[in-house]
């Protein structure tokens, strides 16, 4: 029986009276836990099967331990769990654990696993009390790529340059590489459902690609960042995984007159370099905030007859805490699989010629309400009507029924200490 | 005294005037004087040493009496600020400043904590501590 991080969160957190961390020795222990609901319409395969029936199978929650033991030095871990449809299944991963030096203001490292700079929320986009919306737009976080952005072993140099009344320069560059789960994790789950498109493209109707080894040889990220004195902030931030190599089986059913039998044949796919650039403006003024990000993400695949998939897009958001516990939020997110085929004409897409132009993006109009019964304690409720099908999941769903026109809701609620 | 103090913020609060901030330290820290950009920086853990050595462990007033010297000094309102230290929390980056919601408390955490800094209603006595100018 598998250890259910998000029940021993939230024994624990029904003891608690209110916001509080624990305290052991110098030791801090914060934690969260999250419970939501998933629904869609007229649309099935969004993040889970029959997601127009609606699931529960969308939670997370996390514990952590930090310390400073010395003036300069601070280390801590968290773990963490999720269960997202077929991602996740709740196993508890380590989520981030490192040893943090600080030389100065301007410059420190740290070493061990950590959080990959990317945007302005990758870093906390797992931790829904600390935003207005339950997803944040997926055209920048497309929770389907988590683990791809989540985080990296490695070494990480980070600074904060003070100039005064011109505010001030961050920066962050990082070398390492990531380990990968195939079982749970949402890169497997990235490629299976890309070469599970791809032979239905080749004409290998009902054919499946199930990866059995992820690996790549490392990876380079960084950001750099400008804040200034009146609560507008700016970033540029780059990732880049070199080799990206995933091997498996495609499974191919073939109806006989003894019945179906399902034939097996090793296969996978390799990108050289899997590249994702982001921009991001913020600005912050009492209770609004106002963002807009744009994403460019680009895979480069050697002999698949498309060397370079570039997708991306990007969003516009506004919130505004109209109460001490009532926020109101929007946004708009736009979403290309192809940007190079935005409007659906079929240039170097995976998917199959046959299917409508609407595939090829989402355009995503969201509305969201969050409330803050007290400090650590977060219900919110959110709903999203999307133009295209470029969000959906051809291994949950038939994709040769996609309508262009779909709704998604989603509520959901956090405790955190 | 306790009824004092606490008459005299409720008065501000009710009155409307926003409450000029007091900035104390532990008596053995060696800084006399803060700009108010290094109060920001360090109510938003950007700056971590005294400047002369030793780490700051910061006491934030929370509430009525507090919130409007935060929001004064950082720009960000009671939730943006609480948001801004779960974002540090929970990716590692920082441990969280202790937090009390009565003047009393954070004066007797700053006296008694070595490298302390605390930031509380102008007016207010604090014995024991040591008053580090804003400027």
């Amino acid at each position: 029986m598998r250890f259910r991080l998000s029940s021993a969160l939230l024994a624990l957190a029904a003891g608690l009276p209110g916001l509080q961390a624990y305290d052991a020795m110098g030791v801090e222990i914060h934690g969260f836990v999250s419970q939501g609901y998933l629904l869609s319409a007229r649309n099935d395969g969004f993040l889970v099967e029959e997601s127009r029936q609606g699931s529960w199978d969308f939670r997370e929650a996390g514990i952590n331990f930090s310390t400073s033991p010395y003036e300069n030095l601070r280390i801590g871990a968290q773990f963490y769990a999720r269960d997202l449809g077929n991602l996740g299944n709740d196993k508890v991963e380590l989520d981030w654990a490192y040893g943090d030096y600080k030389f100065h203001d301007a410059i420190g490292v740290r070493a061990g696993r950590y959080k990959i700079p990317r945007g302005l929320y990758n870093e906390v986009q797992d931790y829904d009390s600390l935003r207005t919306s339950v997803f944040l737009p997926q055209s920048v976080y497309n929770i389907r790529l988590r683990d791809f952005y989540a985080g990296m072993n490695g070494a990480q140099l980070y600074g904060r340059i003070d100039v005064g009344a011109a505010g001030a320069f961050t920066y962050q560059a990082c070398l390492g590489n990531n380990n990968y789960d195939v079982e749970n994790g949402s890169v497997a789950y990235y490629f299976n459902n890309a070469l599970t498109s791809l032979a239905t493209t080749l004409g290998m109707r009902g054919a499946t690609f199930e990866a059995t080894d992820l690996k790549s040889d490392y990876i380079m990220a960084g950001m750099v960042g400008w804040e200034s004195t009146f609560g507008l902030r700016l970033g540029v931030s780059g990732i880049s995984t070199r080799n990206l190599e995933a091997s498996g089986y495609f499974y191919t059913p073939t109806t006989t007159p003894f019945g179906t039998i399902t034939s097996l044949a090793p296969n996978g796919a390799t990108a050289t370099d899997w590249k994702s650039f982001v921009a991001s403006a913020e600005y912050v003024h009492d209770d609004l905030t106002l963002a807009s990000e744009v994403n460019q993400q680009t895979i480069v695949i050697p002999g698949a007859g498309q060397p370079h998939m570039i997708s991306g897009g990007g969003y516009v958001s506004a919130a505004y805490r109209v109460h001490e516990k009532v926020e109101l939020g929007s946004y708009y997110s736009v979403n290309y699989g192809n940007l190079n085929d935005r409007h659906g004409e079929g240039q170097g897409s995976l998917r199959p010629p046959t299917t409508p132009n609407y595939y090829a993006w989402s355009r995503d109009t969201a509305f969201s309400v969050r409330v803050d019964p007290v400090p650590s304690w977060v219900v919110k409720v959110e709903a999203h009507y999307v133009d295209g099908t470029s969000l959906l999941s051809s291994t949950l769903s038939d994709m040769t029924e996609f309508e262009r026109y779909w709704w998604y809701f989603a509520a959901k609620t956090s405790y955190s200490f | 005294m306790h009824l004092i103090r606490a008459i005299s913020i409720m008065t501000l609060v009710a009155l409307g005037i926003q409450a000029q901030a007091a900035v104390i330290a532990n008596e053995k820290v060696a800084t006399a004087s803060l700009s108010k950009d290094d109060a920001k920086n360090i109510l938003l853990g950007s700056k971590t040493s005294w400047d002369g050595g030793g780490k700051i462990v910061l006491a934030v007033l929370t509430g009525e009496a507090g919130d409007p010297i935060v929001n004064d000094l950082t720009g960000k309102t009671a939730s943006n600020f609480q948001t801004h230290w779960k974002r540090l929390v929970f990716t590692g980056k920082a441990g969280m400043p202790k937090m009390f919601a009565k003047p009393e408390d954070v004066i007797d955490f700053v006296k008694s904590t070595e490298g302390a800094l605390g930031i509380i209603p102008d007016g207010i006595a604090a014995a024991g501590t040591k008053a580090v100018a804003l400027q």
